[in-house]
Parts: C-alpha cells; sequence; structure tokens
C-alpha cells in the first residue's frame, strides 16, 4: 500500500513516502508529487518514458529518479500516472499537461536522505530544495 | 553544542570531532533562541571538516537550515589545500539581488501603485517554469549568454553599459565554460532568460522611509521618499540543472580524494582537480546566465513602469545601484592572519560586503565600500548597508543576505488558509500580485524573521552599516 505525507521543514520541503517495494515507493513518491505541484494526479497514459539510474544503492537510484520526475513534470510538463521497474530499467507513463505547477521544486537532495524498511513496509524520507 | 560568546553579537563554536577550524556566529540572543530551533548550527561544524577551510565556518545572522551548508553560511577554502563543493553554493546558483534607483518621489504616485504592479505583473513572466519573456534562444546564442553575462543582455537593448559596471564581478565570469554545461541544462534556460521564477523570488517596489548614513546614501543616489526597485531571482532550470549534474559527478569522486563526508549534500572535490576545475567552470556559466537574466528583469521592469505611468526614460531615472550575487563561489585574495591568501569563498545565502579600497568594488563605490543589499519579507522592511572593513579582517568581506525562514511552507498555508494574505498587505498600502495563492501564503511576512533584527545584528558586529531603510509598497511574485 503506498503513501505519502508532507513533513514539516523550515526553509524546504519535507516528504515521506512508503510502499511494499520500491516500485510502490517510486508510485507514492509520483503520486505526493503531483499532488504537491499540481494538485491532482496523471489520470491517461499518452506518453512513456523509459530511464536507467544509478543502482550503485537506494539513495542514488530513489534521488535519481525523483529529479527525473520533477524534470519531466515542471520541463516536459508530464504528469505520470504509472511507474513500473523491468529489469533495468524505470518506464514512467503519464500524461502531458497545460496545467502550471503551483511551485517549483528545484531538486530532491541526498541531505538526511534516508530509506528503511518497517516490517513490512519500505519508507523514504526525503528533502527537497524549493 | 555549546556556545562561547564572544560578545552581544559573535559566537564560536569551538572544534571538535572533525572539525578543522572552528565555528563562528553572528546573532543576537533573540536570533540564536531561533537558530538553536533548527539543525543549522550542526550545518556549521559538518562545513568546518571540509578540507582546507581556513579561518573559521562562518555563520551570518541570517542563518537557517539548509541541506549540506547552511543558508547563511560562509567558508573560505585554501586554493592549494581546499575544496569546491556544488552545495556550498547551491542549485540556484547566482541567486541574487539588484536595487535601482528612481526618480519617482512616492508621494506624486502613490495613487498609482496599483496600476505600475499590474503593468509589471503582466509584462514580467514569473511563476513555476515561467517563459516568453524573450524569444526562445538558439544553442548558440545561449552559449554566447554563458559567456558574456550581462553584456550580452546590453547588446541586444537590455539596459546601459553603466549596469555592468555595477553588478558584482562586472557580471560576467572570466572563465566560464558552455562546454562544461548539459545538454538538459541548456535546454532547461532557452526559454527562461527574463523571468523571476517562484518561491521566494520577486520583483518589488519600496520607498525609502529613514536614512541612516546621508553622506553615503547620498553616495548611492538615495533619498527620503525615493522609489526604488529590488529584483530576486537567479539562474532557474538551468542552474539547477547544473548544481544536479555536478552533485553526482563530484559525489562519485569524493571518496576518489580520500575525502570524509558528515552529509552527502556536501560533496566536494579538490579545487584543482579534473572535477572541481569543471564544475567551477560550469558554475561560472550559470552565474552568468543569472545576470543576465536579472539585467533583462530590469529592463522589463523599466518598461512596465514606464508604460503604466506614461513617462520618459529621463523622467524615470531608472538607474542601477548594484546587483550582488548570494548564493556564488568566488576566488578571492583576503589578509588572513597577516598574511595575504588566495581563497575559494563560497556564500550559501550571503552576500559579498567589501569595505572601501578594494578593487572589486566599482570605481563609483571603492572611497565608501560596496552597496550591500538586505531585501526583507513583502510586509515589513528592505535594507542598504555598505561594506566594512570589519567584514574584510571577519567574515572574508561577507554579510547576511536576506531575513530568513522561521515558519516552514506547509505551517504557513495552515495557518493562513483562511487569510487573504492580498488583502491584508493591501490595507497597509502594499500592493501585491502573486501567480498563486498558496505563494502568498507561503511567502506571508509572518514566515520569516524580521529582517529589523538583522540589520542590526549586521551592523552592531560591524560587518556591514545600515545606509537606509526601505519599505515595500508594491511586490509581484511567482
Amino acid at each position: 500500500m503506498q503513501s505519502f505525507k508532507v513533513l514539516d521543514h523550515t526553509a524546504d520541503l519535507k516528504m515521506e513516502f512508503s510502499g511494499e517495494n520500491m516500485e510502490e515507493l517510486l508510485n507514492a513518491s509520483v503520486e505526493g508529487l503531483s499532488i504537491y505541484l499540481f494538485e491532482k494526479t496523471g489520470e491517461k497514459i499518452e506518453r512513456t518514458y523509459k530511464r536507467k539510474f544509478d543502482k550503485k544503492n537506494e539513495i542514488d537510484f530513489f534521488i535519481g529518479f525523483l529529479n527525473e520526475i520533477l524534470y519531466l513534470m515542471q520541463s516536459k510538463k508530464i504528469l505520470p500516472k504509472l511507474v513500473l521497474i523491468k529489469d533495468d530499467n524505470v518506464i514512467i507513463k503519464g500524461e502531458k499537461t497545460e496545467k502550471k505547477p503551483l511551485v517549483e521544486i528545484k531538486a530532491a537532495t541526498f541531505h538526511n536522505a534516508k530509506i528503511e524498511r518497517e516490517g513490512n513496509i519500505l519508507k523514504a524520507v526525503i528533502t527537497f530544495d524549493l | 553544542m555549546e556556545l562561547k560568546k564572544i560578545n552581544d553579537y559573535i559566537w564560536e563554536i569551538s572544534p571538535f570531532g572533525d572539525m578543522k577550524v572552528p565555528g563562528k556566529v553572528y546573532a543576537s540572543l533573540k536570533l540564536l533562541d531561533k537558530i538553536r530551533e533548527d539543525e543549522s548550527l550542526k550545518q556549521v561544524t559538518n562545513v568546518a571538516t571540509l578540507p582546507g577551510i581556513i579561518g573559521y565556518s562562518l555563520a551570518m545572522p541570517d542563518i537557517h537550515a539548509g541541506y549540506g551548508f547552511s543558508i547563511g553560511g560562509v567558508a573560505a577554502m585554501d586554493v592549494d589545500e581546499g575544496i569546491v563543493s556544488p552545495g556550498g553554493v547551491g542549485y540556484d546558483i547566482n541567486c541574487g539581488v539588484r536595487l535601482a534607483k528612481t526618480n519617482l518621489k512616492y508621494d506624486e504616485i502613490k495613487d498609482k501603485i496599483e496600476k505600475i504592479v499590474a503593468k509589471m505583473f503582466a509584462t514580467i513572466p514569473s511563476g513555476v517554469g515561467s517563459h516568453g519573456a524573450i524569444p526562445k534562444l538558439s544553442k548558440e546564442n545561449l552559449r554566447d549568454v554563458l559567456i558574456k553575462g550581462s553584456k550580452w543582455a546590453v547588446e541586444k537593448g537590455y539596459g546601459k553599459e553603466e549596469d555592468i559596471q555595477l553588478t558584482e564581478e562586472k557580471g560576467a565570469f572570466e572563465g566560464a565554460d558552455p562546454e562544461a554545461v548539459s545538454k538538459r541544462a541548456y535546454e532547461r534556460g532557452q526559454d527562461q532568460l527574463g523571468t523571476v521564477g517562484s518561491g521566494n523570488h520577486f520583483v518589488e517596489l519600496s520607498v525609502v522611509e529613514e536614512i541612516y548614513l546621508p553622506e553615503v546614501a547620498k553616495e548611492f543616489g538615495i533619498f527620503l521618499g525615493q522609489v526604488v526597485v529590488f529584483i530576486h531571482s537567479g539562474s532557474r532550470g538551468l542552474g539547477y540543472q547544473v548544481c544536479d549534474d555536478y552533485l553526482r559527478i563530484l559525489g562519485g569522486a569524493t571518496s576518489k580524494y580520500g575525502i570524509k563526508l558528515p552529509d552527502r549534500q556536501l560533496a566536494c572535490v579538490p579545487i584543482k582537480s579534473p572535477e572541481g576545475k569543471q564544475y567551477i567552470s560550469a558554475m561560472k556559466a550559470a552565474a552568468n546566465f543569472a545576470w543576465v537574466n536579472r539585467q533583462i528583469l530590469m529592463a522589463l521592469t523599466e518598461k512596465a513602469i514606464m508604460e503604466a505611468l506614461s513617462i520618459s526614460p529621463k523622467i524615470l531615472g531608472f538607474e542601477l545601484i548594484y546587483d550582488l550575487a548570494h548564493n556564488i563561489a568566488k576566488f578571492e585574495e583576503h589578509q588572513f592572519q597577516g598574511k595575504k591568501v588566495k581563497v575559494l569563498v563560497h556564500r550559501k545565502g550571503a552576500t559579498r560586503a567589501f569595505g572601501p579600497g578594494r578593487q572589486e568594488v566599482p570605481v563609483k563605490y571603492r572611497k565608501i565600500g560596496q552597496p550591500v543589499l538586505l531585501p526583507g519579507d513583502m510586509g515589513r522592511a528592505s535594507y542598504l548597508l555598505v561594506g566594512t572593513e570589519k567584514a574584510m579582517e571577519e567574515t572574508f568581506g561577507s554579510s547576511a543576505h536576506g531575513a530568513g525562514r522561521i515558519k516552514s511552507r506547509s505551517q504557513a498555508i495552515r495557518e493562513g488558509s483562511s487569510r487573504n494574505i492580498a488583502f491584508e498587505l493591501k490595507e497597509k498600502n502594499i500592493i501585491v500580485m502573486a501567480e498563486g495563492k498558496k505563494t502568498l501564503l507561503e511567502e506571508m511576512p509572518e514566515a520569516y524573521k524580521d529582517v529589523n533584527e538583522i540589520a542590526q545584528v549586521t551592523e552592531k558586529a560591524g560587518i556591514s552599516l545600515r545606509v537606509c531603510r526601505m519599505k515595500p509598497i508594491g511586490v509581484i511574485k511567482g
């Protein structure tokens, strides 16, 4: 079961994402960022993007993914609906949107970034630079 | 963490653990109470562990928690032994502020502020991913921007030759390498010149309310009741991408140089390493982009005011006072322990504040010191200060850059959900226009520390002196 929440951070944005596995974690982050930026999630599949990320460790992989998603959302105006992990690739599916993001997120940072397993749940806490 | 009181405005953190130098915090007791609430002091000590840092890991009076470096952090690195860190510059490379003066007197135009702000809002693109101020640039044109900086804008008719002289670094770093900037960074920057962006970026009309140093104010061309303009923006998507690209490259190289980091966001490499040189060349290119951006924003603001009031450039008298970077790393020479040293000064949310006599200060201001810009929140005040000899001696010529947040954005939105910030500000004769209501809530005056306190502490500590206080009268935000 995937989910997200916004945590308090004085200057920037801190978010917690959770899911049962990495694929759910990626989808939770897409949902959380879509709602934070656009107040809605993607509904259609019009575009598909295939990307490879550094697999050195989970944090590098996840932050690489988040920065790619932010680029797609803010620069390419893509509202993602679904993320799949296939072999070495991450497949991002979504729709083109004309809606402007409400705020600008510069990047996901490594600062105090963590991914931990709590029982069956994988939890990630990430600070974004606004 | 123990803080040793040096005087009422300076506190020291003695080295512990891997710290190579002490930390030094410029704050009053009142500011210190707020500073202790977040992790900024821990970040000051983390920066003190970086190789080649000399003197102190410094914290300006507006310090608050960032990621890696604190916002308001200053660190000077020895050029031979030290490192360069993209985290010590930030994602918004050369985010900065410029202050321009006009011939307008507030009393004569106070009934037209709404009209001016509406015209500015219509003329100057703001908000997320905003574009359209100037046509999308070709790769070749953008390459020129990254090399020439402000000169490119002036050549294209955005501003005057004098503006270049009154911009830090004359609006262009030498040694910027457009080849060190990624294809994606080019793509993100192509249509963003002349855009404000979102968050705390703004264009603001202010009125000079109080003058503290009349002689210096006169040299800066400031008089009571005068309308002035602050512009706060940076390198937009191009800069964010350069930072992201190089955090990845440098993050992978840090261990190669045997550098142990307390925080991955402090990823760094020796200044003289191939990776370090490449990042510095790319950072310089992004900084040049930011100077062009603010130069164009100034030209758009001038056009908007002239059109709103149907006046000529001569009557408006729009002239740059100064343009300053506050997210930057710069090679500078300083006196340290009686010797001249060459250092790379990282200023992350801190502004240069050179005192009299320095060659880097425009000839026009060299006898008095450089203008130091301290914008506050959109409801209270902003300050113009002047750099001092003491700043040269103590902070590698650095000072505070703003008010600093005290409320998180989500807290501000929660607390302000039933408020109409634009209406409240209008009651105080401040006209505000923004792309979204959310921005206004996030940027409400109470979300920031009182800039009056920051300015006073800065002056009492001696690292800049107040020249005048200005009150906002019209603001556009993303």
